[in-house]
C-alpha cells in the first residue's frame, strides 16, 4: 500500500533514499541477518534507474529529496516485494507533473503486468485517465460504479451530488 | 549509522559545515576527550616529578574501569533511545541481577559459569518482560521503566535482606578486578587490526565491482594506520600498567558486536527505522513491535553484564548497587550525539560519551573538586550537548 500521507506514513525520513526502498524486502540481501551491503547497493541503484529518481547519491537522507522522488521511492518500497495487489492512496498528492507522469506510466506498466491496483484520488482527470473502473464514494456509502466506457467528469460530479440530495430527501 | 556521504557542492557553506559536524561527530566527541584530557594534565602537573597523574597508564586504566560498567549500560541504552524509548530501570536492574550474582556465589555456592547462564539468562527475561509491556500492551516506557526502577530496587531489598554479600569467589573477582597479560593483550590487538584491515579492503573490493564510490587507496591505508596507532597505544598504555581490564575487554567486545548489530544487520536497520518513523515502518511490513521486544531484551542482558562487572568488582553484592546508573548511561548517550526524537545515534559514540563523563568524574576527584561541583559540571555539560544537538541537526529536519 501507498499511503496518502506520505510525511507521517510513507518515509523515513532521517533514513537514505535507497534504505528507504529496501525496508519492505531487507530479509533478501541477508544472511543470518547479516545484511550483504553491496548486493544490497547493487539493488537500489538499479531501482533509482528504474524508477527515475533524481538523487545526487544513493545514500542521500531521503527528506532531502523533492517531494516527486520522495514518492516514487515510496512507490518503490511497495513495488520490490512484487505485489499481486497494490493499494495507491492519493499517489500524486504533492508530487510535481514530471513524476506525476512518471507515476501513471508506472501505473500502466503494472497493470499490464496483471497487477490489481486499487487507486484512490479525488483529481477527477487522473481518474478518467487511468481507471478501468470507477466508484464513487461519498459519506461511506457507495454511490456510483462505472465501467470507465464514455465516461465524463459529469456523469460523475453527479452521481456524487445526486447522492447528496437522495439522502437529505 | 556511519555512512560516507559525499556533501553535494550546490549547497550553501552553512549546510556544509552542518553536515560535516553531524558525519563526523564522532571527531568532534575526540577532540573533545582531547581537550578535557590536556586540561586536567595541565592541572595536575607535578613538577618535582616531572609528569601530570592524570596522564598515567594506572589512571588511564582506572578511568576505562570506572567507566565500563556504565559503558555497558550505555549500550544497550543507545538502541532504547534511537527507538525513540527511554529505559529508567537499568540502574536498578542492574542492583537486582548483581545482587543475584553475589547470592549465587556466595550464599549457594554455585560455579562461576552457572552463576552466569542464570544471571544472563534472568537479565534477557527481565528485559523482554519490560519490552513485552511497552511494545505489546502499550504503556508507555517512562511509566514502564519508572515503575521497574522502583520494583527491581525493592526486589534486590528483599532477596539480601538489605545487607551487604561477601566475599564472592575469586573467579568471579577477576570478572571486575582482574587483567589480561600483556601477551595476550598483544595478540589480540594484533588480531584484531588484521580483521578489520581484511574487511575494510573486502568492502573496499565489493564497491569497486559494483562500480560504487571509494575513496582513494593512500586515504584508505592513512585510515588503517590511524586505526593501527589506536589500537597500539591502547595496549602499549594499558600493558604498561597491568594489562587490559577484563571488564574494558568485554566492553570492547559489546562494542563489537553491537556496531555489527546496528549498521549491518536487519534488526538494527529496523531499529532505527522505527525511531525515525514508526508507522511508516509497520506500513513497510516491519513487526515494530517484536523489535522493539527485543532491543529490551538486549537492555536486560548488558544490565546481566554491568551486574555481574559491579559484584565482581566490588567483590560483594550491596543492595545499592547501580543506584542512579540510568541516568550516567542516559547521559552518556546524549552527549555522544544520539538523538533524543530518535533514529539517530552509535554504540561508539555512547561509549565516547562515557569517557567524557569519566574523565570529568575522574580528573575533578583528583583535583579534589568538591562533589557537588563534579554534579553542577556533569549537568552542564549534558545540557549544552543536546542543545549543540538541536543546534546541528534542526535544519536538517
Amino acid at each position: 500500500m501507498v499511503p496518502e500521507d506520505r510525511k507521517r506514513l510513507g518515509i523515513i525520513p532521517l533514513m537514505p533514499v535507497g534504505y528507504n526502498m529496501t525496508m519492505s524486502v531487507l530479509g533478501r540481501f541477508a544472511h543470518n541477518q547479516l545484511i550483504n551491503a553491496e548486493d544490497e547497493l547493487a539493488v537500489i541503484q538499479a531501482e533509482i534507474i528504474r524508477m527515475k529518481i533524481k538523487t545526487a547519491h544513493p545514500l542521500l537522507p531521503i527528506a532531502s529529496l523533492s517531494g516527486g522522488n520522495q514518492q516514487k521511492a515510496v512507490v518503490d518500497k511497495m513495488l520490490l516485494p512484487e505485489p499481486k495487489v497494490l493499494i495507491l492512496d492519493e499517489p500524486t498528492h504533492g508530487v510535481d507533473v514530471g513524476a506525476k507522469y512518471e507515476i501513471y506510466k508506472l501505473i500502466f506498466e503494472l497493470a499490464r503486468q496483471g497487477v490489481a491496483i486499487l487507486m484512490i484520488s479525488s483529481e477527477m482527470p487522473e481518474i478518467l485517465g487511468i481507471a478501468d473502473r470507477v466508484l464513487v464514494i461519498g459519506e461511506g456509502k457507495l454511490r456510483g460504479d462505472f465501467p470507465n466506457v464514455a465516461l465524463s467528469q459529469e456523469k460523475v460530479l453527479a452521481a456524487a451530488i445526486g447522492a447528496v440530495e437522495n439522502v437529505a430527501a | 549509522m556511519t555512512l560516507s556521504i559525499p556533501t553535494p557542492s550546490s549547497a550553501p557553506a552553512k549546510r556544509d559545515i552542518r553536515r560535516l559536524i553531524a558525519e563526523y561527530k564522532i571527531v568532534a566527541l575526540l577532540l573533545v576527550i582531547v581537550i578535557i584530557w590536556a586540561f586536567f594534565g595541565a592541572l595536575t602537573y607535578d613538577r618535582s616529578l616531572g609528569v601530570s597523574e592524570f596522564l598515567t597508564a594506572r589512571n588511564f586504566s582506572n578511568l576505562l574501569r570506572q567507566m565500563a560498567i556504565t559503558g555497558m549500560l550505555a549500550s544497550g541504552m543507545v538502541f532504547v533511545i534511537v527507538a525513540g524509548e527511554i529505559d529508567l530501570s537499568v540502574g536498578s536492574l542492574l542492583g537486582l541481577l548483581g545482587g543475584i550474582t553475589a547470592v549465587l556465589d556466595v550464599w549457594w555456592g554455585w560455579p562461576l559459569y552457572g552463576t552466569i547462564a542464570a544471571v544472563v539468562l534472568l537479565g534477557v527475561a527481565a528485559g523482554l518482560l519490560v519490552g513485552w509491556l511497552v511494545a505489546y500492551v502499550g504503556i508507555p516506557s517512562f511509566i514502564v521503566t519508572l515503575g521497574g526502577m522502583l520494583a527491581f530496587r525493592g526486589a534486590v531489598l528483599g532477596i539480601t535482606g538489605g545487607i551487604t554479600i561477601a566475599p564472592v569467589h575469586a573467579d568471579l573477582r577477576f570478572i571486575g578486578q582482574g587483567y589480561l597479560p600483556g601477551a595476550i593483550g598483544n595478540v589480540l590487538a594484533v588480531t584484531l587490526f588484521v580483521l578489520l584491515a581484511f574487511l575494510a579492503f573486502r568492502t573496499r573490493a565489493g564497491r569497486i565491482k559494483h562500480k560504487l564510490p571509494v575513496s582513494s587507496m593512500p586515504i584508505e591505508i592513512l585510515k588503517l594506520v590511524i586505526i593501527g596507532a589506536v589500537i597500539a597505544g591502547f595496549v602499549v598504555t594499558l600493558n604498561s600498567y597491568q594489562g587490559v581490564p577484563v571488564p574494558v575487554l568485554v566492553l570492547l567486545v559489546i562494542l563489537g558486536v553491537f556496531t555489527v548489530i546496528g549498521d549491518r544487520t536487519v534488526f538494527g536497520r529496523r531499529i532505527y527505522a522505527v525511531g525515525s518513523n514508526l508507522e511508516a515502518t509497520r506500513l513497510s511490513g516491519v513487526n515494530v513491535n517484536l523489535v522493539k521486544m527485543l532491543i529490551w531484551g538486549l537492555m536486560g542482558l548488558m544490565c546481566a553484564f554491568a551486574g555481574m562487572t559491579t559484584t565482581a568488582r566490588l567483590a560483594a553484592g550491596t543492595p545499592s548497587a547501580g543506584f542512579g546508573g540510568e541516568l550516567d548511561a542516559i547521559a552518556s548517550c546524549f552527549i555522544g550525539g544520539t538523538s533524543m526524537r530518535g533514529g539517530i545515534g552509535s554504540v561508539i559514540g555512547a561509549l565516547v560519551g562515557a569517557v567524557i563523563m569519566a574523565s570529568l568524574d575522574n580528573g575533578m576527584s583528583m583535583l579534589g573538586i568538591d562533589t557537588f561541583w563534579q554534579q553542577i559540571t556533569k549537568g552542564i555539560i549534558l545540557v549544552a550537548a543536546v542543545w549543540l544537538d538541536i543546534v546541528t541537526s534542526g535544519a536538517q529536519r
